[in-house]
């Protein structure tokens, strides 16, 4: 597969995550929001995943900060979590099949085998973000530390009891 | 089939880099900033980093193959990669990255998961010579890809021969060997080359009676055969100079020159000349083909201060009455002291000057275009001396990948040639 073509299509969640963020960002903070999008736009390059990962996030901080005081709602704030994961994990995939000519579907399988149980943590700790996001208490820093610290610890324990195959 | 054991060093891949960065940058910002967005912005990719298994040291095994290891310029060449991933169980790629300079085609096969992979390449080899099939790089992930391992290996070695030569004369020494071959001697003999008549003498077979010759004369005549012989060649090279690709094409000529006297039944020898003084004795045959070109693929130009020296040659290396057909580019002096030595010692000799080109004057130099001058006189009173001591001198024509070159060589020995050579 061509790399600019691999790279645009996993470009797709990368642009749910400027969306997102470009949906509850103040009128003078939309000059971060181009940021991102540029961000996003420059990993269709192959050499260029890192910065965008890294102009990804420094968007978005800028873009939270810029939010004010209320701040992002923690709803949107976990769906970027989840996007994001879900961009970074198109990028690896992008990556894996840009260089075959071939069929790519049994790639596709033996790549999703190999991270289905780290991206099933990473999602299950995005929806838990998630629950707590719509639970009726305040947002606090202690509270949301409490959900991935819970999530981490839990996916540590799992990693550490499942047998080796 | 070529089994290799490859051992893994870990480093986090790419995945694990982002990753890590999104999460620690966000993560960071949140607990500075007190601000809890970003912290659960940052929570799926921390997750997935502490979820992910780290791979453990181990080694991957690669098995490859060709079905031969002796091919010649221009051939396909199939190698058949197996590669069991051990423990790189997110994946596996091997990318065969061949140099340009001698090879053309490359390939790759991947896998992910636990998967093995295997695949066929099909490469063509460009220049003659003892080639390897490398390099592979191989790039193994970790089981949750979050760790990456990359290796260099080479899969084996192969020979390539250049490519066979032929002519329609081959150059023969005036002295053929005391051994059945498919040359027709000067003398007569049990052949088919028609040799002449001559009358019968009681005790002649009667079947070998030459009716129109015995019809005209008017009493009985016979037909005369000329007698079969094999010839000996040795194939010299000079190794003591390499000037712009004159060691290439002398080895190229010298493997298509044996190749043909081989394939007529002769026998070929080998002397390299050069700070190590290598050789082969004649023989005959496909075994001694390959020898020959395993001879020829080994000269390399040494650094020496001893010079060449045919006195350290065993005698059977040179046999008597041989054919020497010499590749150089007679730069070095020496070396023409061994053409006249060969000469005089009774080899009809062939020299084949591989410069093709002159040297370019220094630029900026009133003298430079001068000196080139009086370099290609020298050269050519070098030629003209040789030659005034029976030492044939023929220059590489620009065609020449030896076809061609033994037909001109003929002609130059034998002129009455010429009208069947164009």
């Amino acid at each position: 597969m061509n790399p600019l073509l691999a790279g645009a299509i996993a470009a797709v969640p990368g642009a749910g995550v400027v969306v997102v963020a470009g949906a509850h960002v103040p009128a003078d903070a939309r000059l971060w929001v181009w940021v991102a999008a540029c961000g996003v736009a420059v990993a269709v390059h192959p050499a260029l995943r890192w910065a965008s990962s890294v102009a990804l996030v420094a968007a978005l901080i800028a873009v939270i900060l810029r939010a004010g005081v209320s701040g992002l709602p923690l709803l949107a704030a976990a769906g970027i979590g989840i996007l994001m994961l879900v961009y970074l994990i198109a990028l690896d995939l992008a990556e894996l099949v840009e260089r075959i000519d071939g069929s790519t579907a049994r790639l596709t399988l033996g790549w999703a085998e190999a991270l289905a149980v780290p991206v099933a943590a990473g999602l299950g700790a995005g929806a838990l973000a998630l629950v707590v996001a719509a639970a009726p208490v305040s947002p606090s820093l202690p509270l949301a530390l409490a959900g991935p610290v819970a999530v981490v610890s839990l996916a540590v324990i799992a990693m550490r009891s499942r047998p080796a195959r | 089939m070529t089994e290799l054991r490859v051992p893994l060093t870990w480093r986090p891949s790419r995945l694990a880099g982002r990753l890590a960065t999104v999460g620690t940058l966000a993560a960071a910002a949140g607990l500075i900033l007190g601000r809890p967005e970003l912290i659960v912005v940052a929570v799926p990719s921390l997750a997935v980093l502490a979820a992910g298994r780290r791979a453990r040291p181990g080694e991957l095994t690669i098995t490859a193959g060709t079905p031969g290891d002796r091919y010649l310029e221009g051939d396909a060449v199939d190698v058949d990669v197996t590669i069991d991933p051990g423990p790189a169980r997110g994946g596996v790629r091997a990318e065969l990255a061949l140099p340009a300079t001698a090879w053309d085609g490359s390939g790759a096969v991947a896998t992910a998961g636990r998967r093995r992979a295997a695949g066929r390449w099909s490469v063509r080899p460009t220049r003659w010579g003892r080639r390897s099939l490398g390099p592979v790089r191989l790039t193994a992930w970790g089981p949750s890809r979050l760790d990456v391992a990359t290796r260099e290996v080479i899969l084996g070695r192969i020979d390539v021969h250049p490519p066979v030569a032929w002519a329609r004369h081959l150059p023969l020494p005036p002295r053929l060997v005391q051994r059945v071959g498919l040359h027709a001697g000067r003398t007569a003999g049990a052949g088919v080359e028609f040799a002449g008549v001559r009358p019968y003498e009681p005790g002649d077979a009667v079947r070998r009676v030459h009716w129109p010759a015995t019809a005209r004369r008017g009493r009985l005549h016979l037909t005369r055969h000329a007698v079969e012989r094999a010839a000996d060649a040795v194939v010299v090279i000079d190794a003591t100079t390499e000037v712009a690709g004159t060691l290439d094409l002398s080895v190229r000529g010298a493997a298509g020159v044996a190749q043909t006297y081989l394939a007529a039944g002769d026998r070929v020898g080998v002397v390299a000349l050069g700070g190590i003084v290598r050789w082969l004795p004649p023989g005959t045959g496909a075994r001694q083909l390959h020898r020959v070109v395993e001879t020829v693929l080994d000269v390399r130009v040494d650094d020496s201060y001893v010079a060449p020296d045919l006195a350290r040659l065993p005698r059977r290396a040179l046999p008597p009455g041989a054919l020497v057909v010499a590749f150089s580019p007679i730069l070095d002096p020496g070396v023409a002291e061994i053409f006249r030595d060969l000469r005089e010692r009774g080899h009809p000799t062939v020299v084949v000057d591989v410069l093709r080109s002159d040297p370019d004057p220094p630029p900026g130099t009133r003298a430079g275009p001068e000196a080139v001058r009086l370099w290609r006189l020298e050269r050519g009173a070098l030629r003209h001396e040789l030659a005034a001591i029976g030492i044939t001198v023929v220059p590489w024509g620009p065609d020449d990948d030896a076809i061609g070159l033994l037909d001109r060589i003929s002609v130059r020995l034998n002129p009455q040639l010429a009208g069947g050579v164009r």
